[in-house]
């Protein structure tokens, strides 16, 4: 059971994760989520990580495989990481992989617009 | 932290299952004998209770019918007396009628008027009757018997000495007024003992007394009637004889025979016993026969006169009271006799009837403790037997119970229930034992597998030691038995010297066998490589999608150089430690391998002095976490190692590894962790 609530801004999902650590345990059940929402139609999709504190390379890899299911024009956007996750992405480089915003508002601007 | 081999549980799993099953059949077979024992000791069985409860109510009954039957035993025993006493009463009664008569008799020849009954035969009657007296209160044994007995005798006695006395030739007229007194006196003494003797044998029954009453008047009258006419005939005689008129007293006598006739009456009515047909015709003779007889004697005497036919009226009216006293007397012996006959028979009935209900009730109270017990108390130890064998596990066949009674049925059928669903439960538990063995078993050859996987690991990884100018110490703790990190630092052909460090994302067999993967293809690109970026870059290029992506460090160092290069992707940033102890973090970071097609690495120079070191270590440090789920992290392992700056390399690793064991939560799982110190020398 991972913590987490879903809504929809101008046709961007936005995914809320309310667990303080996304790791091992939860990772699968995670990436699950991620990708039944892909499945479901979605392209623009925001994970707000406001609520999470510590993230791990197996929820990375969740992540991850998740754009590389996404079409094309697909994307997944990291919102509101804190320093430890920002020094995580920081040092992956995972800018390269997902746009990174420091709000949740400024995540689902960056897809309407 | 946890030791990667310090606990097998699965292989004696088996047999620490035989030993819980043989020990929860022991507690049960304990808990069962408890219950018996408790049972036994401190609680009452069904069985005990029942007979309890009928014994009382049994006994209850007959102690009722046994004071019942003791009640009637006295009445009966009071009755059995009664009829006793009669053979001493009734010879007694007999002799006072025949003394009262003689007391007149004796007088008759003086007056020329003869009596019916010779006077000695009279005398013999009463003597033989007190004969009879006397053996009959022998017989009864009372208290005062000898003494009455005595009393009896002297009667007795003067009695014989008249009867010699009456056999002399000549007997003058005052001699025979003498014996006419003594004769009464006699009568009169024998009147007192049968009044002590009532005194003796008073029973609480109307009807009895009533008839003694009777009986009483009777004899009463007969006393009055003949002292009476014994009275006025000495008065006559005497008369006769002196020619002198004595006063008279004997006029208020008349009273006393009319004043009882109507009280005894009246007393009958009152008590509903039925009289006897003579007592209303003796009074009725009293008052037409006897008192005018009487009276035509007294006003004779009051006149001086001489008539010896009146005389005459009075002895034979005495004579008709004899007579209808003793009919009298004869009538209520009889129903005395029949009430008395009637009341021993009744009561020795009822003495019987109730001694009777006490052996019945006995014997039922015993035949309902035997039906009992055949139809409850043993099927009920039937059962309980069979649900203590079935609580010890016993599961052998529920023999049938004989009862009629549906609730022993109903538990007995339950009881069958109870064993169905035990031998299920065990046929369930046997298979779940074999399913669990089958289950251990398949762990023991998986845990083989993997420890033969673990052995391959270990030694594709490279023993510490020195390659080309650079020391390497190194720790690898994979989270179980094969982890997901590997490392290797070696010499390439064209004499540099390279590091490596890969971290496959997760752990486990899958992250193992991809780190083994990883590893082959670094080797590979190692193999003619330009540089670090190249290789990374090569390795991103031919790795594939389907799997896992994995973080790596690269280090290479030209020989005589004292500055390598280094390329991160996603790999920690590893530390530089000074020679003078000064630490801190080198690189960029970069793209891990297999996330991104253009990752775009970057590559950095290092600078490794002698004396300075490189520690590469994976994240499974930073990810540590302590009893709080705090993670270990970045800042703690610069402090820790710049705390550690001045120590050796060869204890450096033990150092650190100790350090992280001390903090971290041992209960907590852990990621693989792996750490090589490279030292230039």
């Amino acid at each position: 059971m991972l913590k987490s609530s879903e809504q929809v801004r101008d046709r961007v999902l936005v995914i809320s994760i309310n667990e303080p650590r996304l790791e091992a345990n939860n990772a699968p059940l995670f990436r699950q989520i991620l990708l039944d929402r892909i499945e479901d139609g979605y392209q623009q999709i925001v994970i707000d990580l406001r609520n999470v504190q510590f993230i791990d390379s197996s929820a990375l890899g969740a992540m991850i495989s998740a754009v590389k299911r996404m079409a094309a024009l697909g994307s997944i956007t990291l919102a509101a990481p804190n320093a430890a996750i920002s020094r995580l992405l920081e040092l992956t480089r995972m800018s390269k992989v997902f746009p990174i915003t420091q709000t949740v508002d400024e995540a689902v601007l960056r897809h309407a617009g | 932290m946890r030791p990667a081999d310090g606990h097998t549980p699965d292989r004696s799993a088996s047999e620490s299952l035989d030993k819980t099953h043989a020990l929860a059949a022991t507690g049960t077979r304990h808990a069962a004998t408890n219950m018996r024992n408790t049972r036994q000791g401190t609680q009452l069985s069904l069985q005990t209770v029942v007979m309890t409860f009928l014994a009382i109510i049994g006994l209850g009954l007959v102690i009722l019918s046994g004071l019942a039957a003791q009640r009637r035993y006295q009445d009966y025993s009071i009755y059995r007396a009664e009829q006793e006493q009669d053979d001493f009463r009734r010879p007694l009664r007999a002799s006072i009628l025949e003394l009262d008569r003689a007391s007149v008799d004796v007088m008759r020849p003086a007056l020329g008027i003869e009596p019916d009954v010779p006077l000695d035969e009279r005398l013999a009657a009463a003597s033989d009757q007190l004969a009879n007296v006397i053996v009959g209160i022998a017989a009864a044994r009372g208290a005062d018997g000898d003494k009455f007995i005595a009393l009896v005798e002297s009667v007795r006695d003067r009695i014989e000495s008249l009867r010699n006395r009456i056999l002399e030739i000549n007997i003058d007229d005052k001699q025979r007024i003498g014996m006419s007194h003594l004769l009464n006196r006699a009568a009169n003494d024998l009147r007192q003992l049968r009044l002590q003797l009532v005194d003796l044998a008073a029973s609480p029954d109307m009807t009895i007394g009533m008839l003694l009453l009777t009986s009483d008047y009777g004899l009463q009258v007969h006393d009055v009637a003949h002292f009476n006419t014994a009275s006025y005939l000495a008065h006559v005689v005497d008369s006769l004889s002196a020619e002198e008129t004595s006063s008279f007293v004997f006029l208020n006598d008349i009273k006393n025979l009319r004043f009882s006739a109507p009280t005894f009456l009246e007393l009958f009515q009152a008590s509903g016993t039925k009289p006897q047909a003579a007592i209303w015709i003796l009074p009725e003779t009293i008052e037409t026969k006897f008192l005018p007889a009487q009276l035509a004697v007294a006003s004779m005497i009051k006149a001086g006169e001489n008539d010896m036919e009146k005389v005459a009226t009075l002895v034979s009216a005495a004579e008709l009271v004899a007579d209808r006293s003793e009919t009298l007397l004869q009538q209520t012996s009889a129903a005395r006799d029949a009430y008395l006959e009637a009341r021993v028979s009744q009561e020795w009935r009822q003495l019987l009837l109730f001694v009777g209900l006490a052996s019945s009730v006995v014997i039922l109270g015993l035949a309902v403790g035997l039906l009992f017990v055949k139809l409850v108390a043993l099927p009920f130890a039937a059962i309980q037997n069979q649900m203590l064998r079935l609580a010890v596990g016993d599961l052998d066949r529920v023999a049938p119970v004989r009862t009629r009674l549906k609730d022993l049925v109903a538990m007995h059928d339950a009881l069958r229930v109870f064993r169905a669903h035990a031998i299920r439960r065990e046929r369930l538990q046997a298979e779940r034992f074999e399913l669990h063995e089958r289950i251990a078993e398949a762990n023991r050859e998986m845990r083989a597998d993997l420890e033969a996987a673990a052995n391959v690991q270990q030694l594709l990884l490279p023993k510490s030691g020195t390659v080309g100018q650079f020391r390497f110490e190194s720790y690898f703790r994979p989270s179980s038995l094969i982890g997901g990190d590997m490392f290797d630092f070696l010499e390439l052909h064209d004499g540099r010297v390279a590091l490596f460090q890969i971290d496959v994302a997760g752990h486990g067999a899958a992250a193992s066998l991809v780190s083994v993967a990883a590893h082959l293809e670094m080797w590979r690109a190692l193999d003619g490589a330009s540089d670090t970026k190249a290789v990374m870059e090569e390795i991103n290029r031919n790795w594939w999608g389907e799997l896992p992506y994995f973080t790596a460090i690269l280090v290479m160092f030209d020989p005589e150089s004292s500055t390598g290069r280094m390329v991160q992707a996603g790999h920690p940033y590893p530390l530089h430690v000074a020679s003078d102890g000064t630490v801190a973090f080198l690189g960029r970071g970069g793209v891990p391998i297999g996330v991104t097609g253009l990752p775009e690495y970057e590559e950095i120079p290092v600078t490794l002095d002698p004396g300075d070191r490189l520690i590469v270590f994976s994240d499974g440090l930073y990810d540590l976490r302590d009893r709080h789920g705090e993670s270990f992290g970045e800042e703690r392992l610069e402090a820790l190692v710049s705390w550690l700056a001045r120590t050796g390399t060869i204890d450096l690793v033990p150092a650190i590894v100790k350090h992280l064991q001390d903090w971290a939560d041992p209960e907590m799982n852990f990621d693989d962790m792996s750490l090589v110190i490279m030292e230039r020398v």
